[in-house]
């Protein structure tokens, strides 16, 4: 598949480190009027992003998110406001900012109500992009419990038997503690593809698989258009009526009513364009079982689903975490490859603010 | 194709649900089963029958009440709380019948929402849950969010993996919306569920491409009783479409039911063994009630209007194809395939109590 060979290299990328990226990050955010404190949160988590290798969502939208900020689409300095709170719920608006923030805050409530009470659950609206979603369920992991998160966005995937978009690609992302084995963290679209997946193949010019999209008329899209609108759609995971489309869709509809009808911001067909309700939870281990006992039992699974024989030409079973954390392991002793377009536009953009060069 | 074999005149009895609800209590109360569990059991299997789901529905006493008379399932049954806190509740179903256990959780759950906004219960040691969806739908009527997971045995191979490691395990999810249908979501988290390929083997149909591969990762589309040498798709099928994603999926469902409860994961389990986990949600807590479900109508109406594929009917959402079975089945009657029609009568005579069908 083409787009397999679309790896960062020597040739298209350089390496920085996370650290200097991360100062990059926060200088260029700080530039435009972000409170240190909001810009720190940002940058942290686009840097993970990139450490992780999730490219797509890595520290490359600094720039973009930085012209939201100046041209007003974000509304920075941002209030975060708790709209209504209980012992294990909270609603939150994200006051038109930086998604991110208002998304770390929401788990930071999730985490903290699940410590006192078990459970933890967040919704935000009023929100725009959070970035790489399974981020979240990461700070729960690290405090020994089950996290959970959603985001939606508008309509890109069309329904089920549909064929007009209708829904966003509405990420789940999901994690839980190992011992001696790595995390598992799930971050999943519930279309077949992420849609950063397709923009990068057309930047670059080459073809997408049949069942990733398809036209109005219900005919496979391999040439991704430039833009979106009604005469195309990505198709919901499962890609057809047979091979259990509705599931995708189904899963799609859930992201939308957990972020976006129960915090009353808004389902994927009421969203404008970089408009995200979002969604977070926090679930304590230790109310149910020893962690220890869930980790070593996560670790026997885990053990087992390696194990597991290859089909035929792969190479081995992975598990939902895998590839990021062979690149998280690469980049954070190697620094980071960011592409050389990318690296050029944030080495102007922050000139352009007169906040310093780092990278 | 087997997701196209309808119940009809010819091959199935109508009978009504109140017939089917008492024909199948008193069965399980005719092998010892306490009369508030055979009403539990019979209720869920009715539900699922009613709801068209037939492979999860009435016919399934026949193999219940054998699993409790070879001891198999232990009843009477008690399920214990083995760690409890303000939100959250370990259960043990002490191996009795799945139905039982999980609709006592779920009940645990919407009780702890209502006093704390949220309820998370986790069950070890129990066994077939029937349709998922039936306890989150008991979340509903309590204007709550409702999600329920079940594990099950290995039969669906991981992503880029030739052997079955994971078992089909489903998710349900329901929320209530207002003048529209509620969203009811009821999906294995493979391709299709278990149930469809062992329908297609009966009928001798095959199946389509996709739904199964052999160890050598050839498609398979004869099906074959279980065995080692195939193992059904994960969603999404193929690493190009998404397979890690239904199997990460399935690896949540066995994280929040097999991990988080002691009771074992899918390659863990005996056959017959299920983990399950239920949840609860107070919509209150987040919005008032009304606010929430004129949205939930807005969003279905916004999806139901939406252009179909060519050769398509019309769009729907989750629910909807079990709410008009309902909606058949309720003043119709409930066709029961002749055979399991028999087998229930049969049944009843075996171990000795009226037939009422």
């Amino acid at each position: 598949m083409a787009l397999e060979y679309l790896k960062l290299d020597e040739s298209n990328s350089i390496r920085i480190s996370a650290e200097d990226l991360h100062k990059q990050v926060s200088a260029i955010l700080q530039g435009v009027g972000t409170p240190q404190d909001h810009a720190e949160i940002t940058a942290k988590i686009l840097v993970s992003a990139s450490l992780r290798g999730v490219d797509t969502h890595g520290v490359g939208n600094a720039v973009r998110y930085s012209v939201s900020i100046e041209d007003g689409t974000y509304t920075i300095p941002q209030t975060v406001e708790v709209i209504s709170e209980t012992e294990t719920t909270a609603l939150l608006s994200c006051g038109n900012g930086l998604g991110f923030v208002a998304a770390h805050q929401g788990m930071e409530m999730s985490i903290a109500k699940a410590r006192e009470f078990g459970l933890g659950m967040a919704t935000i609206r009023d929100g725009h992009h959070i970035g790489m979603v399974g981020y979240y369920p990461m700070m729960a992991t690290q405090n020994d419990m089950i996290g959970m998160a959603m985001t939606n966005a508008n309509q890109a995937v069309r329904p089920a038997l549909g064929a007009r978009p209708r829904v966003g690609t509405n990420p789940i992302a999901f994690g839980a503690p190992s011992g001696d084995e790595r995390d598992f963290i799930l971050d999943m679209a519930t279309s077949t593809v992420a849609s950063g997946k397709i923009g990068l193949a057309r930047r670059l010019g080459v073809e997408i698989p049949e069942g990733w999209a398809v036209t109005g008329e219900g005919e496979p899209v391999t040439d991704p258009p430039a833009d979106r609108g009604d005469h195309w759609s990505q198709n919901p995971l499962g890609g057809s009526r047979e091979q259990g489309s509705h599931k995708g869709y189904g899963l799609g509809v859930m992201v939308d009513i957990l972020c976006g009808v129960l915090s009353g911001g808004g389902v994927g067909t009421q969203l404008a364009g970089g408009e995200n309700m979002s969604w977070t939870m926090a679930i304590d281990i230790a109310r149910f079982r020893d962690v220890d006992d869930f980790k070593s039992m996560m670790d026997d699974m885990i053990r087992e689903l390696h194990e597991t024989p290859p089909l035929p030409g792969e190479k081995a079973v992975l598990v939902a975490g895998d590839p990021e954390a062979d690149f998280e392991d690469d980049r954070s002793a190697n620094g980071v490859p960011v592409e050389n377009g990318q690296y050029d536009e944030m080495r102007l953009r922050a000139a352009d603010l007169g906040v310093e060069v780092f990278i | 194709m087997a997701h196209k074999v309808k119940l009809n005149e010819s091959n199935s009895t109508r009978v009504s649900a109140e017939d089917l609800h008492r024909q199948l209590s008193m069965i399980f109360q005719a092998v010892e089963t306490p009369e508030n569990h055979a009403d539990i059991a019979a209720k869920v299997l009715v539900s699922a029958s009613v709801r068209g789901v037939d492979t999860h529905g009435v016919s399934q006493v026949i193999g219940y009440s054998e699993a409790i008379e070879s001891g198999f399932f232990t009843v009477p049954q008690e399920t214990t709380v083995i760690t409890e806190s303000e939100t959250t509740a370990l259960l043990s179903a002490g191996n009795g019948i799945g139905l039982v256990s999980a609709y006592e959780g779920m009940e645990i759950a919407i009780r702890k929402a209502q006093e704390y906004g949220l309820g998370m219960v986790s069950i070890r040691d129990g066994h077939h849950v029937g349709m998922v969806a039936y306890y989150a739908m008991m979340a509903l009527e309590h204007d709550m969010i409702g999600m329920s997971m079940t594990t099950a045995t290995p039969s669906v191979r991981p992503a880029l993996g030739a052997k079955k490691m994971l078992g089909t395990n489903p998710i349900g999810f329901a929320a209530p919306a207002g003048a529209e249908r509620d969203f009811v979501l009821d999906m294995a988290t493979s391709t299709v569920a278990g149930g469809k390929v062992g329908l297609a083997r009966r009928l001798g149909v095959n199946i389509p491409e996709g739904w199964a591969l052999t160890t050598e990762g050839k498609p398979l589309t004869e099906p074959e009783e279980e065995n080692d040498r195939w193992a059904l798709n994960p969603l999404g099928n193929t690493r190009e479409q998404g397979s890690h994603k239904g199997y990460g999926l399935a690896m949540m469902v066995d994280i929040l039911c097999g991990v988080l409860s002691g009771g074992g994961f899918s390659r863990q389990l005996a056959r017959g063994e299920n983990m399950t986990c239920l949840m609860a949600v107070d919509i209150g807590r987040f919005r008032d009630i009304d606010d929430f479900k004129a949205m939930m109508d807005d969003m279905i109406g916004q999806l139901h209007s939406t252009p179909t594929l060519p050769g398509e009917e019309g769009v729907l959402v989750a629910g909807d194809p079990e709410a008009e079975a309902t909606e058949d089945r309720l003043v119709n009657g409930v066709p029961v395939e002749n055979g399991n029609y028999a087998g229930i009568k049969a049944r009843a005579l075996e171990v000795g109590t009226e037939v009422v069908i």
